[in-house]
């Protein structure tokens, strides 16, 4: 397999550097007839001239600009087909010369904040300047230039509002795509995704838990970044508030590419080639080797015994005894975990056709993506296929429908968090001196582990990759089908019918003689998910008299889900690696079925009056299967409105050119997950002595009364363009608050439960959103600069909880520490023991020189950043544009529970303080602080002076279970991603006629190349978590992020 | 105006179709049921379920049993544990309070909950979900001390999400008072469980012996705290009949699989993770005992084996090793720990071991040492010496061929002087008293792998003597007198958990002492 990669890469290289090489000797040698155009610019409105403006045939550098009067003379080459009209200000304008010699122009003013439309709820293109709330798009090309494996990470830095983080998971992992605070205590916090107006499944099967599993990413995994339009993200409850339920959360609203009206087949072609290297990894420490207590052991079992941990010798080269009976020179391995892995490739190829004739439309896209990770044995592919066709069957009756069909393949993802098939958490355990190549083969002769201790919890990290192997397969189906009914222009009605259907092969298998389950295990589970929309829509949009505008809509909408699951869990091998059902002794067959319907009739309604003040109302009423029969209607309204104060009070500044200010109330209603409400039993499948065996299935008790929970938001914005455009601010303040929580509180085990179902809490999200978009210096002709830059400050507060509940666990961590909510507090606190303390706030040490733990558990940070935000540049100079995106997180705390382990087993650098001195017996550890020299009720505190040996005082460290010094800042400054271009100029893609090429560009591509701040010592603060989960902000076991360099071909035909 | 009526038309559908779709709530309540379970149950299959998980499971038995208890009464040392250090892990404590509540405390509420409705035909059914409660709880409140009762594993029907916690004192009343209740409502006129009940197949006679032997054994725990009570209770229980013979044990059989369910917790610990993965070795507390004592239980209670499991166990008794207990990784550096013996994997730890919730070998030394304080009638020795040969013959439950001792051998056993309850020799040096220390030892011998009474035995007289590991740990190298609770319960059931602490003398600590642990 790898072979195949090899070459095929190869291939690629060498097709790329052949393209290059006729890029750079064929541009100088062109030649071509030209002739003359001459024409005047003027301001569409006032009918000016206009000064300076450029003109530039359309894909070369040719080019001039207006003269005083707005007169220009341009001297084009006869293959030139279309000239560029830009001028700051204005709408760029591009029109066909068709063999004119005079062309006059007209100039449109235009506003960046005006500019275009966006696609807005059930895929409904609304004008940006009349909506009363934010919507923030991000065109396609933004995405695909340097794709990562999912969308949502793709977004990150992007958007304003918007915090996004990754998985720790090695390849294809899920992302984590908050909107504006978590508002939820325990359900959902991520948005809804919708591509052309149907919501798509974004679930995350067997998410890794504390104790371990793995991450087999989310619906976003696999879904074509180079078929995308545009993503439109609704931070807002306003614009959420028409899709429901599931959109409490906000929206992104993905909008696909279709084909156009073209007289031949339009042909794109792109390759993407990135290559992977682990960018942050542990700091180890390269002083001191295996063994214990400073000496290794003499014989081979207590080599062995001893063998999780550095805490042996210095390392000198002196001949020792090591874990495989070999007995070598001691020397420091500092790149044995370098050495494990490998630099992972992703291959993305995509090939669109697309063309239409008058009535009808095509486009045809075909990808296939091949990412091999950098752990060994790792990889996953996407095979998919896109086809969009639209048709006009009379003048009244239209059709449009879609067909993508997405096949992916996982291999060995690796386990994660605290499974010791997780390579990473090996890592932390094994010793410096290892060497990474003496650990394979994996077993030894008799089938067994081959590792370098007999603790089975840190085993030989190839174990998991080679032998535990996992292999997932996904056929999914995304597709709809439309017919709208256009009664007159300004009235229609459409009905859709959606769907997002797959099935989910996951196989993951403990080998036979997996150290830490010897008889071996299969867990087979095949996942059938539905998710069916339909909708029925009618829109009008009509004008009534001059000065008032009209939009209405009225829907229905019914969602339908599904999901069942068939597993079966194996175990106890009876022929060693046979890995099959048939095989294992014992066999535990379980099948789910989880179901959910909701209807809703909505509707929403603006005026506008004279093209500058809006006003909208909407209102929803959902019913929900899940909720009890009584309480299952609810309804919610919204009201926003827009008013450009520029255009209403004729304001013609040249400073401010465009001004808009926009206010909405919107409230969400939510219900909760199916089966909630009342207790189930079942049978557990298995017996003893002929019993069949059941128990209560219900962990959580039932509500007594549930009702539908509310988010309430208010919003304020503004939107503003200075100097002619060259400057364009979006503003918005925002606060909402979520009441009436359907919350799964957790509650004392000793009411037989470990959690209830209630309604409580509240939770409030406040803060400010800015989006700056800038043009720092006047566009001359051949160089161009623009840059935005996002920022979004968030303040939570958990207002209240469960009446007399001072705490909701969000999630607990492997050890020491809890991720939780408490009133009065933010959500996503970190809970843990901290040092005790003196009144001075001096840490105490006991007689022994540990430290002694907190009384009692403490707050010691909470894991939300305050605020985020992204810088993106772009320049233009000629024919290379360099794109470059700055992504910023401030404030929040990590828990590394990777660190606290790293001490504890000597291979950290932190773990090196006190040992030289331990060892010569010349001192130790001290901690710094005091001791008690009087007695418990009358303290007599002095300077700690205990010497203690950093072995002991490490481990006294873990097991009392001290997380306050592995709490970490989580903030970090990354460059993201970053895009050189070089576009084929017009002359080259002419003399490139005959294989009738359009357009080509190539790219240099980098992501994820440079941390300017990070504080986390052992892993990305962006991408330490091994789930998407709301349990955020503690590390353990995290893979290393990857730095990704690459290269992107783009030929159009 | 024709586009008008067109409008007034469609409007009429949507509003139509609008009614029809919001009136298309009826299925509701069919799509929000879980077509993979139902909403009630019979008990015949939430008994046997139930009796399963007291027996234990991996989970909770390793975390308490093993980790904690096992190696604070010096049966087994560890070779990683900290608890064998007395270092406290909140993940221990909570993996029992979790598991005891949710796991046992539960089903068995909820057993009780849905007889009641019936109670007349459900006589006997209740009496048996009523003494597996008492049975339960007096294990959790050994543990712990004070810990809810009363409103525990009812938030289905209370919904007190904070359950207040009982001292320990009124749960021991009320577990001497739902024994003997329970005892008074089997009627052979009424139907039993049955094969449902896995322990005693619906054996009335054999409830009521083990409800009996039960309160026998919950009136000794008060010996120091209240030894009116305690004598009362015993002499009641000796009366109403307690456990005659072994075949009366109260156990659950393990077939050894094919489902965790169906194994032995603590067998699932040793063989899931092979040799090297368990941690545990026999604390030479222990071995040293089997050894002096010439203990024909040493190589079917141990065995040594190398770290590739292979069975190296010497022929000689002398050259058994048991490890010491509270090694520091300084001490376990050069230190060879498979030179030590481990629990017999043949025998003792093995996926079909069963699992002995109260022995008629225990009963036995309960009823001697009843008699040496001259609570009931009869000899201490006596009763003492059919101890020794229930403990001896019960061991064919494990494995009926490894597992034999002769009569030869047992009897030969009692005349050791170290056994012999006539001689004045003892083990332990000058214990306060010699018989107590002999019937408690052979108790503690008896329940090799059972934590729970080797440990609140050694708590409640002193007996067998150990000697704390070297270790300072959390509790200043003394052997900890109770686990802590659960972390979570500062925050979960705030008020009652400081109500509990603030009960207790010394506070939340491992060095506290639980009610019936007065310190004479």
């Amino acid at each position: 397999m790898n072979i195949k990669v090899t070459v095929f890469m190869k291939k690629k290289i060498k097709q790329f550097m052949m393209l290059l090489i006729l890029m750079v000797c064929i541009t100088p040698i062109l030649k071509a007839q030209e002739l003359s155009i001459k024409g005047k610019v003027t301001d569409s409105q006032s009918g000016d001239p206009l000064p300076g403006v450029n003109i530039v045939v359309k894909g070369t550098t040719i080019g001039t600009a207006t003269n005083a009067n707005g007169k220009y003379t341009l001297s084009v080459p006869q293959s030139a087909d279309s000239l560029v009209y830009s001028y700051i200000g204005y709408a760029r304008k591009v029109i066909a010369i068709n063999g004119r010699s005079v062309i006059n122009m007209k100039l449109q003013p235009a506003s960046i904040q005006s500019k275009g439309v966006v696609v807005t709820a059930f895929g409904i293109k609304r004008n940006s300047r009349n909506l009363g709330y934010s919507v923030q798009t991000v065109s396609g090309n933004k995405l695909s230039k340097v794709p990562s494996s999912n969308l949502g990470a793709d977004l990150e830095g992007k958007v304003a509002g918007v915090q996004i983080s990754t998985t720790s998971s090695g390849v294809a992992g899920a992302s984590r795509v908050v909107i504006r605070g978590n508002s939820s205590i325990s359900g959902n916090n991520q948005p809804l995704y919708v591509v052309d107006g149907v919501p798509i499944n974004d679930n995350t099967y067997n998410a890794a838990s504390q104790w371990g599993g793995y991450d087999f990413g989310d619906g976003l995994n696999g879904l074509n970044p180079q078929n995308i339009q545009s993503i439109s993200v609704l931070t807002g409850a306003s614009a959420t508030a028409l899709y429901g339920s599931s959109a409490a959360n906000g929206v992104v609203l993905i909008t696909t590419k279709k084909g156009r009206h073209n007289k031949r087949i339009g042909v794109t072609f792109n390759s993407n080639v990135q290559f992977n290297t682990p960018a942050i990894y542990p700091k180890f420490q390269n002083t001191y080797g295996h063994g214990s207590e400073g000496k290794v052991p003499t014989t081979l079992s207590n080599v062995i015994a001893n063998g999780a941990g550095s805490w042996g010798p210095k390392m000198q080269g002196q001949q020792v005894l090591f874990w495989n009976g070999k007995t070598r020179a001691m020397t420091p391995q500092p790149n044995n975990v370098k050495n494990f892995y490998r630099t992972g490739s992703d291959l993305n190829n995509n090939i669109a056709l697309s063309g239409g004739t008058k009535n009808s439309t095509y486009r045809l896209d075909i990808s296939q993506e091949n990412n091999q990770g950098i752990t060994p044995a790792t990889s996953f592919k996407v095979n998919n296929f896109n086809l969009r066709v639209t048709s006009k069957l009379s003048d009244h009756l239209s059709a449009d429908a879609k067909v993508n069909y997405i096949k992916t393949e996982g291999k060995n993802r690796p386990e994660l968090s605290d499974n010791p098939g997780n390579p990473a958490l090996d890592w932390s355990a094994m010793p410096r001196d290892i060497v990474t190549s003496n650990l394979l083969p994996v077993t030894d002769s008799q089938g067994k582990a081959r590792d370098f201790s007999n603790d089975i919890f840190r085993i030989n990290p190839y174990w998991g990759l080679y032998k535990n192997t996992e292999t997932d397969y996904k056929d999914r189906l995304i597709g709809y089908a439309k017919l709208t009914y256009n009664f007159t222009p300004w009235l229609s009605i459409f009905g859709r019918a959606g769907t997002d259907y797959y099935t989910f092969n996951i196989n993951q298998l403990q080998a036979t003689n997996t150290p830490y389950y010897l008889p071996g295990s299969l867990n087979k589970q095949d996942i059938v998910q539905r998710d069916n929309n339909y909708d029925l829509i009618l829109t009008a949009d009509h004008k009534l008299g001059a000065n008032f505008s009209n939009h209405l809509i009225l829907g229905l909408h019914r969602e339908n889900q599904s999901t069942t699951t068939m597993q079966w869990y194996a175990s106890n091998f009876a022929i060693p690696n046979f890995n099959d059902v048939s095989n294992a002794a014992t066999k535990a067959p379980s099948d789910s079925k989880i179901q959910k319907v909701i209807n809703s009739a909505f509707g929403s309604y603006q005026i506008g009056y004279k093209d500058f003040a809006f006003l909208e109302v909407t209102g929803r009423n959902d019913w929900s299967s899940t909720l009890p029969l009584k309480n299952d209607s609810y309804f919610y309204p919204s009201v926003s409105g827009s008013f450009i104060f520029t255009d209403a009070l004729h304001i013609k500044s040249k400073i401010l050119n465009f001004g808009k200010i926009r206010a909405s109330w919107a409230e969400v209603g939510n219900d909760t997950q199916p089966y909630m409400l009342g207790v189930q039993y079942a049978l557990n499948g298995s017996s003893q002595a002929g019993q069949l065996l059941g128990n209560m299935t219900t962990g959580t008790i039932p509500p007594t009364d549930l009702k539908p929970e509310r988010k309430k938001s208010i919003e304020f914005g503004a939107d503003l363009d200075f100097f002619q455009n060259r400057i364009g601010l979006k503003m918005t303040y925002y606060k909402n608050n979520t009441t009436n929580q359907i919350l799964q509180t957790s509650i004392d085990p000793s009411t037989g439960f470990g959690s209830a179902m209630v309604n409580a809490g509240n939770i409030q999200n406040k803060g400010f959103d800015a989006t700056l978009q800038l043009t720092p210096i006047i566009q001359t002709g051949n160089f161009n600069w623009d840059m935005t830059v996002n920022f979004n400050k968030n303040v939570n507060k958990v207002i209240s909880l469960y009446p007399g509940i001072t705490q909701y666990t969000i999630a607990p961590t492997r050890a020491f520490a809890t991720i939780v909510a408490r009133p009065g507090e933010t959500y996503g606190d970190i809970i843990g023991y901290g040092y005790k303390r003196d009144p001075q706030g001096q840490i105490i040490f006991d007689s022994q020189g540990y430290p002694e733990a907190s009384s009692k558990l403490e707050n010691l940070g909470h894991y939300p950043a305050s605020w985020t935000g992204g810088i993106t540049n772009d320049f233009s100079y000629k024919q290379f544009t360099l794109s470059a995106l700055i992504s910023i997180s401030q404030g929040g705390s990590i828990y590394s529970l990777t660190q606290d382990e790293m001490n504890l087993f000597g291979t950290s650098v932190q773990s090196l303080k006190g040992r030289a001195a331990w060892y010569k017996h010349s001192g130790g550890y001290v901690g710094n602080g005091v001791v008690n020299e009087g007695s418990a009720s009358n303290p007599k505190y002095v300077k700690n002076t205990k010497a203690t040996d950093p072995q002991q005082y490490w481990n006294a460290m873990f097991n009392r279970g001290i997380v306050e010094p592995f709490i970490y800042s989580a903030s970090y400054i990354k460059l993201q991603e970053v895009s050189l271009t070089y576009t084929l100029p017009h002359r080259f893609i002419s003399a490139l006629q005959p294989l009738s090429i359009s357009g080509a560009s190539i790219s240099l591509v980098g992501r994820n190349l440079l941390f300017l701040e990070n504080h986390l010592p052992n892993a990305d603060p962006s991408a330490y978590a091994y789930n998407n989960g709301n349990g955020q902000g503690f590390s353990y076991g995290a893979l290393p992020s990857t730095r990704t360099y690459g290269f992107d071909v783009n030929i159009k035909f | 105006m024709r586009l008008l009526k067109k409008n007034i038309y469609i409007a009429a559908i949507l509003l139509s179709v609008m009614v029809v779709a919001s009136s298309c709530t009826k299925n509701f309540s069919e799509i929000n049921t879980n077509p993979t379970a139902v909403t009630s149950m019979n008990t015949k299959y939430l008994l046997p379920n139930t009796e399963l998980h007291i027996a234990g499971t991996r989970y909770e038995t390793w975390r308490m049993d093993l980790i904690y208890l096992d190696e604070w009464s010096q049966q087994l040392a560890g070779t990683g544990w900290g608890a064998d250090r007395y270092q406290y892990s909140d993940s221990y404590s909570s993996a029992y309070w979790n598991t005891a509540y949710d796991n046992y405390v539960k089903p068995l509420q909820n057993i009780i909950h849905i007889l009641r409705a019936d109670s007349a035909a459900n006589t006997n059914k209740l009496a048996v979900a009523k003494i597996w409660r008492a049975f339960v709880f007096q294990r959790i409140t050994d543990v712990w001390g004070d810990v809810p009762y009363t409103q525990a594993g009812k938030g289905l029907w209370t919904h007190d999400y904070k359950p207040t916690f009982n001292t320990q004192k009124s749960i021991y009343m009320s577990i001497i008072n739902q024994l003997e209740e329970a005892n008074k409502m089997f009627n052979p006129n009424q139907p039993t469980y049955g094969k449902a009940d896995l322990m005693f197949q619906g054996d009335i006679t054999k409830w009521k012996k083990f409800d009996n032997s039960l309160l026998m054994n919950a009136g000794l725990r008060l010996s120091k705290v209240d030894p009116t009570l305690a004598e009362k209770v015993v002499k009641k229980a000796y009366q109403n009949g307690v456990m005659t013979s072994n075949n009366d044990i109260a156990y659950i059989a393990h077939p050894g699989g094919p489902d965790g369910i169906n194994k032995s917790g603590i067998g699932q610990v040793f063989q899931d993770f092979g040799v090297t993965g368990h941690d545990f070795r026999c604390s030479n507390t222990l071995i040293n005992r089997l050894v002096k004592f010439h203990d024909p239980r040493l190589f079917i209670y141990s065995g040594v084996y190398t770290d590739k499991g292979q069975n190296v166990t010497p022929s000689k008794p002398d050259s058994m090793m048991g490890l010491r207990n509270g090694l520091t990784s300084a001490d376990l550096t050069n230190l060879n720990t498979y030179k030590y013996a481990q629990p017999n994997r043949d025998i003792m730890v093995t996926y079909s071991a069963p699992t002995i919730f109260v022995s008629y070998a225990e009963v036995c030394f309960d009823e001697a040492e009843a008699a040496h304080r001259g609570w009931i009638q009869g000899s201490a020795d006596t009763y003492y010496n059919n101890g020794i040969q229930a403990a001896m013959k019960q061991l064919t439950l494990y494995n009926s061929t490894k597992a034999v001792i002769s009569d030869n051998a047992i009897s030969s056993y009692e005349q050791d002087p170290y056994v012999d309850l006539n001689s004045t020799s003892t083990y332990d040096s000058n214990p306060k008293d010699p018989v107590l220390d002999k019937i408690i030892t052979q108790k503690w011998l008896a329940c090799f792998l059972n934590g729970y009474e080797a440990y609140d035995n050694w708590r409640r007289t002193g007996y067998p003597m150990l000697t704390p590991g070297a270790s300072q740990g959390q509790t200043n190298g003394q052997i900890p007198r109770r686990v802590r609770y659960p972390e979570e319960l500062q925050t979960l059931n705030q008020t009652n958990y400081q109500q509990a602490v603030s009960d207790l003398n010394g506070g939340d600590l491992m060095t506290s002492r639980v009610w019936w642990d007065v310190k004479k």
